[in-house]
C-alpha cells in the first residue's frame, strides 16, 4: 500500500490518493446495496412500521383514527381470539420438542449409513418439502377424509371404528400437527447431518476405542457439539409451528368450533373476511412480539460456548 | 442425482461400489454397531414411506380412471391408466392462464432477487462503509418477521398504488429479499479478495469486476438462491391469495385452492390430478438440481 513518510505522516500527495480511495469505497459500497436497500426499505420497513401504527387506529371512509389500545382490548376480551392464541402455542408445543426429537434422532440414525443410502434418504425425507402447502393440504384431505380416506380404511382393517379426523373436536389440531411432522421436517435432517458432519473423527474413534455405544456417541459427543444447529432447528421449527396457515385455511377452515384456529388465521379472518385492519394488525404485532420472546428464549437457552 | 454419470456401464459400476460400500460398513462393525445399522436401516425406511407415500398416492389416484379412482378397498397399484381426471380437473377453467400467472410471477421475482442479491451479497461481504454492520443485522433480524405481519400494510400500500390484481401487485413484495442477501454474502465471502483486486489493478471499473468476476464466480450460490426463490414464489399461497381478486389473475396454487373449496371437494380424483399438475414441475425441478436442493438447505444456515 502507500509509502509512509520517513516522519510517519503521509505526504500530501499521499493523502490526496488515500482519501478519496476510501470514499470511492464507500461509494461503490452503498451502490452495490442500494436497490436491494431501497426494496427493502419499502417491502419490509414501512410495512412493520405501519403495522405496528395500523393496531393502534381504526381505518374508515373519512382516513385513520387513533384509537389507542381499544383493538387489543377487543381482543384480549374476545373469547373466540383468546382461543386462537391458546392454540398458536399448543401447535408450537405439539410441534417443537417432537420436531426436533424426530430430526435430530433420523439424522443421528442414517449418519452412520453409506454415502449412497444418506442421500436416498434425505432426497425421500426432503421431497414433501419441495411441494407445496396446498399440494400437500389436498393430499392430506383425501389420507383424512371420513369415506374415501386411507386412513380410516386401513384403522378399519384391524377394527378401529372411522373417524371425523378433521371435524372431531379432539382429533383435528393433532390430525394437523400428525401431517406438520410428517411433511416438514427434510430440510431439518439435512442440516444436521451437514453439521455432523464438521465433528472432527477422531473423537468418535477414541470414543468406539473406549467402547462406547451409539447412544453414549450421541449424547456425549454429537449432541453437545451439535448445539447451534439444533438450535438453528428448534428455532425454525417453533417459528413455522407458530404460523401455519394454509392448512388451516384448506382443510379445516380453523373449526370445527375453532378448535384449529391460530394467530395467523384471525388475521386472515379480521383483515380479509371482516376486513378490520386495525384489529388484524393488533393481532400481527402480537406474534410478532411472540416470534421474537421465543426466538430469543430459545437462542439463549441453547447458546453453545462449546469450541472443536 | 445429477452428479451422478447418465453413461450406463460406470453406473453400474457405481452402484456395485455403493453396494460394497455398505457391504463393507456392515463388515467392519462390531456386533452392537450393527444392531445400530439395523436400527438405522428400518426407522429411515419407515419415515421414507410416511414422506413418500403420500405423494405416490397423490400420483396414483390422478392417473386412475375418476370411476375407480375413489373406490375402497383401494387398488394400491393402478391398473389402468387414464387423463380423465385431469380433464375433470382442468374443465371450465383458465389453468392454462393461472399456471402462465405463476410463471411470470416466479421467473420476475427470481430475476430480481438474483441480481439485487448478489449485488448486495458483494457490497456487503467485500467493501467496507459506515453503517455496514448495522445494515446487515437489519436484514439478518427482518428474516424473523413473520410475512403474515406484513400483510395487511402491504395490501393498503398495493391498493393505494392500484396494484392490487396486478402483475406488479403479485410481483413487489417478493422483491424485498433479506433471506437472499444473506446467501448471497456468505457466498461471495468465501470468494477470494485478491481475485477483485487483480482485476482492479487491471484497470477494470467496478461495474467491470462485478460482471466479470463476481457474477461467473457466484455462479453456484445463484443456483442455489434461484431454485429456493423460484420455488418459493411457486409455493406461495397468502399473499396471491389476497392481492389477486379476479379468477384470470389466480396463480395456480390460489387457482386450484379455491377451486377446491367450490366444486372439488369431494372429487378426490380431480383434486389429486390438480395436486399433481402443480407438485410437478418442482418434483422435476427437484430431482434435476437435487445436490443444489441438499446443498442449499445447509448454505442458508449455521456452522456447527
Amino acid at each position: 500500500m502507500a509509502q509512509v513518510h520517513p516522519a510517519g505522516e503521509y505526504t500530501v500527495a499521499q493523502r490526496r490518493q488515500i482519501i478519496p480511495k476510501r470514499f470511492r469505497e464507500w461509494f461503490w459500497g452503498y451502490f452495490f446495496i442500494f436497490p436491494s436497500f431501497v426494496m427493502f426499505l419499502i417491502f419490509s420497513l414501512y410495512p412493520m412500521y405501519d403495522s405496528v401504527r395500523l393496531s393502534f387506529e381504526r381505518l374508515s371512509l373519512r382516513g385513520r383514527d387513533w384509537v389507542g389500545l381499544d383493538n387489543y382490548r377487543y381482543l384480549i376480551h374476545n373469547d373466540y381470539f383468546q382461543q386462537s392464541m391458546l392454540n398458536t402455542l399448543m401447535y408450537a408445543v405439539w410441534i417443537v420438542p417432537i420436531g426436533v426429537f424426530l430430526s435430530l434422532t433420523l439424522a443421528l440414525l442414517i449418519y452412520r449409513l453409506p454415502t449412497f443410502f444418506q442421500v436416498f434418504y434425505k432426497s425421500a425425507f426432503y421431497l414433501p418439502v419441495v411441494t407445496s402447502g396446498v399440494v400437500l393440504s389436498f393430499v392430506w384431505l383425501y389420507l383424512y377424509d371420513p369415506a374415501f380416506g386411507l386412513l380410516n380404511y386401513l384403522l378399519g382393517l384391524v377394527g378401529i371404528g372411522p373417524r371425523l379426523w378433521l371435524s372431531d373436536l379432539d382429533t383435528s389440531m393433532i390430525s394437523l400437527v400428525i401431517m406438520f411432522h410428517a411433511t416438514h421436517w427434510g430440510g431439518s435432517i439435512i442440516l444436521l447431518t451437514a453439521s455432523m458432519g464438521g465433528i472432527p473423527k477422531d473423537l468418535y474413534e477414541a470414543a468406539r476405542l473406549d467402547g462406547a455405544s451409539f447412544i453414549k456417541q450421541s449424547t456425549s459427543i454429537t449432541i453437545p457439539l451439535l448445539k447451534p444447529a439444533i438450535a438453528y432447528v428448534a428455532i425454525t421449527g417453533s417459528i413455522a409451528s407458530l404460523q401455519i396457515f394454509t392448512e388451516i385455511l384448506l382443510m379445516t377452515r380453523g373449526g370445527p368450533d375453532g378448535h384449529t384456529s391460530n394467530m395467523v388465521f384471525s388475521i386472515y379472518e379480521q383483515g380479509f373476511i371482516n376486513f378490520n385492519f386495525g384489529r388484524a394488525s393488533a393481532v400481527a404485532v402480537m406474534l410478532l412480539l411472540i416470534t421474537i420472546v421465543v426466538a430469543v428464549t430459545q437462542f439463549r437457552l441453547l447458546r453453545s460456548n462449546v469450541e472443536y | 442425482m445429477s452428479s451422478v454419470s447418465m453413461d450406463s456401464a460406470p453406473r453400474k459400476n457405481w452402484f456395485r461400489r455403493q453396494l460394497g460400500n455398505a457391504q463393507r460398513s456392515w463388515r467392519e462393525s462390531t456386533p452392537g454397531e450393527r444392531v445400530v445399522l439395523v436400527v438405522a436401516y428400518v426407522v429411515a425406511t419407515f419415515w421414507a414411506i410416511v414422506s413418500l407415500f403420500p405423494l405416490y398416492w397423490m400420483i396414483a389416484t390422478a392417473l386412475k380412471p375418476p370411476s375407480i379412482a375413489m373406490v375402497l378397498p383401494p387398488e394400491w397399484i393402478p391398473t389402468s391408466i387414464s387423463l380423465n381426471n385431469f380433464r375433470e380437473a382442468f374443465a371450465g377453467n383458465p389453468v392454462w392462464r393461472w399456471t402462465l400467472n405463476s410463471l411470470i410471477v416466479a421467473t420476475a421475482v427470481t430475476a430480481f432477487q438474483v441480481v439485487f442479491a448478489t449485488m448486495a451479497g458483494y457490497g456487503f461481504s467485500k467493501k467496507v462503509f459506515p453503517g455496514r454492520e448495522i445494515l446487515f443485522w437489519l436484514y439478518v433480524s427482518s428474516m424473523m418477521i413473520p410475512p403474515f405481519a406484513l400483510v395487511i400494510p402491504l395490501f393498503r400500500l398495493m391498493a393505494e398504488y392500484g396494484l392490487v390484481n396486478t402483475y406488479w401487485g403479485l410481483i413487489a413484495p417478493g422483491l424485498s429479499a433479506p433471506f437472499g442477501v444473506f446467501l448471497m454474502r456468505q457466498f461471495v465471502q468465501t470468494l477470494p479478495s485478491d481475485l477483485f483486486d487483480a482485476a482492479r489493478i487491471d484497470g477494470g471499473g467496478e461495474l467491470r469486476v462485478f460482471w466479470d468476476i463476481v457474477l461467473p464466480l457466484s455462479k453456484p450460490g445463484i443456483a442455489v438462491l434461484g431454485i429456493f426463490v423460484f420455488m418459493g414464489q411457486w409455493s406461495a399461497f397468502l399473499w396471491p391469495l389476497i392481492v389477486t381478486s379476479s379468477n384470470e389473475m389466480r396463480t395456480l396454487q390460489v387457482g386450484f385452492a379455491l377451486l377446491a373449496n367450490r366444486e372439488l371437494r369431494v372429487n378426490f380424483g380431480a383434486l389429486m390430478a390438480a395436486a399433481t399438475y402443480m407438485a410437478m414441475p418442482m418434483l422435476i425441478v427437484f430431482f434435476i438440481f437435487q445436490r443444489y436442493f441438499l446443498r442449499g438447505v445447509t448454505i442458508g444456515g449455521v456452522k456447527g
